[in-house]
């Protein structure tokens, strides 16, 4: 901003005030010249007869009694003025920062990151906007010697240009390059960061007069309201913050865009059954969201898979802030990974990111299951459940095995879900093996009989392990006829009793159970013992894979020993065979979780072949050139690729190649979609931003007529009371030394 | 007719019961009396011897000597003759002045210093004249004595103060011509006038051969400045008049008015005039016995 410009803008003297009626206390200051003139009317009179000798003193002293009398009129005059302007409260709002030309300072610039900055206005996005201003504006400034830098507001913040720069078109350069995250904005971590560089840029660009931080964003609630929730939300510290800012640097928000935009997103894309098998009929759910207060009409909504359009439903009304959800059937031909895609066309509104969303599937021909047994008979039934003969377009199989093999180095990786039979406890190696199985994106399940080792269970509810196990083991229940409590059939497991609830599930005989205790928020009961309210099966996650377990035993092999009756006779119940094969399912959909991530969250995986030259190459939806993913080596000797840039929404192809320059081996598809939160474009009222910054609605380098402008404040409070004492200090001194030459 | 009775102070005329003024200088007076003349020949006081010489009056000759030595001497003896003292009395407007907690006017006191002087002199059988004065002579009283003419003198003295302005310089200098015989010229004013044109007028006085006293007649109030309050001070003599807070004024005031004594008071000096100040808040009577003392102990 220009010196002159600002002149313009605001009057230099333009105050505010936090209690203006206490100015007409102002009136006082005419008090001491009150005083004064009453003091001259108040005299005695008497005849003088060496009048000369008088007189000529007072020529002497006249003038000097006349400076005199009057600096201390004035004096006092003015501790009146500044004691009641100080009770006033006066402080400064600029609408722009004010430098004079002579100043060097320098600059922050902080471009809102979040994917909301996406929305289009006059042609261009805010975010091109935003870059176009600060290179405008740094191209206009005219000081010679002022820096620059440039944050990043995305989640995280991120320092692009951290110490002050001083080459303008490196800098240009530099926001040129920039290209728009799919994330969030973390508000906290940009203030912590610019903070720091507030800090130390003094001590790398020394000529440093003043600096300015300036925020170009929309202003949107989920980033700056109050109420928001997220990362941006309003409390204390961030307050402290940037109090603690202000104190260092002027702040200033540049609004962009505009306050009216509506916006429709799609914000969730999911298949019916996690487990997708060819030929079958499955449904695609895709749930579009008004993010805008006026209701919108006839939406289409196409579904691509694997880029081809394959169908298209509409939403002929959709609520002020509601949400619809069309539904496909859709039948995959094949089976592999297939990547579907629901899109809003045409567009026609201000965002247009979140208009599309993607889910990779896995499509299954095979599903391989590992039953340990930890009794012989115990994993009989399991493994039937697990792999039943007749299943549509998909081959179930199921393997038993004993710990001891688990403990040999079984390739748990060939499997899709590890169901743990009664086993009575796991040694170091297995845990460490299962665990990173179910991280990876394994299923476990737990089935808890009469060789059960509670103390050795519980031993892996804390440290590394927690959550391996969804709940402490606390004692086998007494003896007795207990039946299931489906819990309202909640659970997505439950869902193919709906419908029957007097039948099958309910009437499941279990004379004895594990009593659970869950430990955390994390784990989910989805059935409990009618009778006492215990739970029977519960459910958590675990890295990337699903836990699940069952408090009773999957077989007739545990018996009670007064009774020698099973524990219970669920195994041969009609409701067995769902509930296993439904957490089966369940378990198995960690993998596909895993191949649909959230902006920002890392890809991952195992490296097939054990070539130490392996290469794996990561073609992300925005980027023109291929990246290298991070390959990592792990204890069993296995390893694995990790890949963390994932800062844009779209699908992400990652070959592997046995060394850099050969042929592709294998190819696998992510998806990585948008936090459909930050597609609410409603923005922050003035009331809910901090005091201590100003905010201008349009330009960078500009206020628009009639555009909202309040000021970064500028409490005259403390200068205003230093002033005061230095006036009194001053009154007395000039008192005491005038009295002194009268005495 | 003014009661001279009211300058009559018997405390006053006490305490100068046995003082006498003298002249430093001879006087020439037409009347034997106790005061030098510089006339030599007949006389009653031996003054020196000389040697005889033809022609000379045989009548002078001092036996007694020829007697002892065989020599011729004359005696040759001193007149004493009268004194005539003028009293010169400022009755400008500035002497009419009597500062705050004062018992009299700075005219009063002079008048009343004159009227004992007046009588001192007239009881010596020496002769007193007297001269009034502002901006210019307004009485004069030639020279008489006894105590008629000290009674008339008293009364020509009683006149209040009026509001012209003091020039005492050139009355100086009037005087100066009419005080015909040389004597002794007692000035009793404030001196609130030209200090140099004041040097000049005493110098013509001293150039007639008169012996002069300065009696600096001051109030209390013009040495001390001892106002506090803010005051409007009404010049006396002129339409001036200051608006001032005495405190803020004090210290240059007292500056201004020291440097004029002092230069008062050097300039008497020079011509070896005796310069006493009477301060209106002291006593009259010790006042004029220590002057008198003083030049009693100078002429001895």
């Amino acid at each position: 901003m220009s010196a002159p410009h600002v002149a313009a803008v605001l009057p230099p003297l333009a105050l505010l005030w936090e209690q203006p009626w206490l100015l007409f206390w102002g009136a006082g200051a005419a008090l001491p010249l009150l005083i004064h003139l009453l003091s001259r009317r108040r005299y005695q009179t008497t005849p003088w007869a060496a009048m000369d000798f008088l007189l000529a003193a007072a020529r002497r002293q006249s003038r000097r009694i006349r400076l005199e009398n009057w600096l201390l009129l004035v004096l006092r005059t003015l501790i009146i003025l500044l004691f009641v302007v100080a009770a006033a409260g006066p402080y400064r709002e600029a609408s722009e920062s004010i430098a004079p030309p002579q100043q060097r300072v320098h600059t922050i610039f902080v471009l809102d990151g979040s994917f909301s900055m996406g929305q289009s206005a006059a042609g261009e996005t805010l975010f091109d906007a935003a870059k176009d201003a600060i290179v405008r504006q740094i191209e206009r400034d005219e000081r010679r010697d002022d820096a620059f830098s440039l944050v990043m507001m995305a989640a995280p913040a991120r320092a692009i240009v951290r110490t002050p720069s001083t080459d303008r078109q490196a800098f240009a350069d530099a926001v040129g390059a920039l290209e728009l995250p799919h994330g969030r904005a973390d508000l906290p971590g940009a203030l912590a960061l610019i903070r720091d560089m507030v800090t130390s840029a003094p001590k790398a660009w020394p000529p440093l007069v003043r600096q300015e931080v300036v925020f170009l964003t929309d202003l949107g609630r989920n980033t700056w309201g109050r109420t928001s929730g997220s990362i941006g939300v309003r409390d204390d510290a961030i307050l402290a913050q940037f109090d603690a800012l202000a104190a260092e640097a002027d702040l200033r928000i540049v609004e962009l865009g505009s306050r009216s935009a509506s916006n429709v997103a799609i914000a969730r894309l999911a298949l019916d059954d996690s487990l997708a098998l060819p030929n079958v009929e499955n449904t695609v759910f895709a749930t579009v969201r008004n993010c805008s207060d006026i209701p919108r009409s006839d939406i289409a909504v196409e579904l691509l898979v694997d880029g081809r359009r394959v169908a298209q439903q509409g939403v002929r009304e959709l609520a002020a802030r509601g949400d619809a959800t069309v539904a496909f059937s859709y039948r995959f031909a094949t089976a592999g990974q297939q990547t579907l895609e629901a899109r809003i066309a045409p567009p026609g509104d201000a965002l247009d990111i979140d208009n599309r969303r993607w889910l990779v599937v896995e499509v299954r021909d095979r599903l391989h299951t590992l039953c340990v047994s930890g009794k012989p008979g115990s994993a009989d039934f399991i493994s039937i459940a697990v792999a039943p003969k007749e299943a549509a377009g998909a081959s179930f199989e199921s393997n038993v095995v004993s710990p001891a093999l688990l403990r040999s180095g079984l390739a748990l990786d060939d499997y899709d879900a590890v169901v743990l039979c009664n086993v009575p406890s796991l040694g170091v190696e297995e845990l460490r093996r299962v665990s990173d199985f179910v991280r990876r994106g394994g299923g476990l399940i737990w089935f808890l009989g009469d060789m059960v080792e509670a103390s050795a269970y519980n031993a892996m509810t804390s440290g590394d392990l927690a959550g391996l196990l969804p709940a402490s083991v606390v004692r086998p229940s007494p003896w007795g006829a207990y039946t299931i409590d489906p819990m309202d059939f909640s659970h997505a497991i439950l869902d193919p009793f709906r419908g029957q609830q007097d039948a099958t599930l309910v009437r499941t005989p279990i004379q004895r159970y594990f009593q659970l205790a869950t430990t955390d928020d994390a784990t989910q009961t989805f059935m409990r013992i009618a009778e006492t309210g215990d739970s029977l099966a519960v459910e958590r996650r675990f890295g990337k894979g699903r836990v699940l377990a069952f408090a009773t035993d999957g077989s007739l092999a545990s018996i009670d020993s007064t009774t020698k009756e099973p524990w219970t006779y669920w195994p041969v119940w009609q409701s067995f065979l769902p509930v296993v094969q439904e957490s089966l399912r369940f378990v198995v959909g960690g993998r596909s979780d895993s191949r649909n991530v959230s902006v920002g969250m890392s890809l991952g995986g195992t490296i097939p072949g054990a070539s130490r030259d392996a290469e794996i190459v990561v073609q992300s939806p925005s980027a023109i050139a291929e990246q290298i993913a991070s390959i990592v080596a792990e204890s069993d000797g296995r390893r694995r690729w990790e890949f963390v840039d994932t800062t844009t929404s779209g699908v992400y192809r990652v070959e592997s190649r046995r060394s850099s320059g050969s042929p592709t081996e294998s190819a696998e598809a992510f998806a990585v979609n948008l936090d459909s939160a930050e597609s609410d474009l409603t923005r922050a009222t003035r009331d809910e931003l901090p005091d201590s910054v100003s905010v201008v609605a349009g330009e960078l380098d500009s206020t628009p007529e009639g555009a909202v402008v309040t000021t970064a404040r500028d409490d005259w409070h403390v200068a205003l009371l230093c002033g005061l004492l230095a006036l009194v200090v001053a009154e007395t001194a000039c008192a005491w030394l005038l009295g002194r030459r009268m005495a | 007719m003014a009661d001279y009775r009211k300058y009559f102070d018997p405390r006053t005329l006490a305490r100068l019961a046995g003082a006498k003024l003298r002249s430093r200088r001879a006087a020439l007076g037409h009347m034997a009396g106790m005061h030098r003349s510089p006339l030599r020949g007949l006389s009653v006081e031996f003054a020196e011897h000389r040697e005889y010489s033809p022609g000379d009056d045989l009548r002078y000759v001092d036996w007694k000597v020829f007697g002892r030595s065989d020599k011729f001497y004359l005696k040759q003896y001193e007149e004493e003759t009268n004194l005539v003292c003028y009293f010169a009395v400022d009755t400008s407007a500035s002497m009419g002045y009597r500062g705050p907690g004062a018992a009299m006017s700075k005219l009063e006191y002079a008048q009343r210093a004159a009227a004992s002087l007046a009588y001192l002199v007239t009881r010596q059988q020496d002769s007193v004249a007297l001269a009034t004065f502002d901006s210019e002579v307004r009485q004069f009283v030639r020279p008489g004595r006894g105590a008629e003419h000290w009674r008339h003198v008293v009364e020509s003295l009683d006149v209040t103060g009026d509001d012209r302005p003091t020039s005492i310089g050139p009355v100086l200098h009037q005087l100066a011509e009419r005080f015909v015989d040389r004597g002794l010229v007692i000035v009793l004013s404030d001196l609130f006038d030209d200090v140099p044109k004041l040097i000049a007028g005493l110098k013509h006085l001293r150039h007639r051969r008169h012996d002069v006293i300065v009696l600096h007649v001051l109030d209390a109030a013009e040495i001390d400045f001892p106002f506090r309050r803010t005051t409007l001070f009404e010049s006396v003599e002129t339409d001036d008049e200051i608006l001032a807070h005495p405190l803020a004024l004090r210290k240059a005031y007292l500056a201004e008015f020291s440097a004029f004594l002092a230069a008062a008071r050097r300039g008497c000096r020079e011509l070896s005039i005796d310069h006493v100040v009477l301060r209106t808040d002291a006593s009259l009577e010790d006042t004029l016995a220590r002057l008198l003392a003083a030049r009693e102990a100078k002429s001895a």
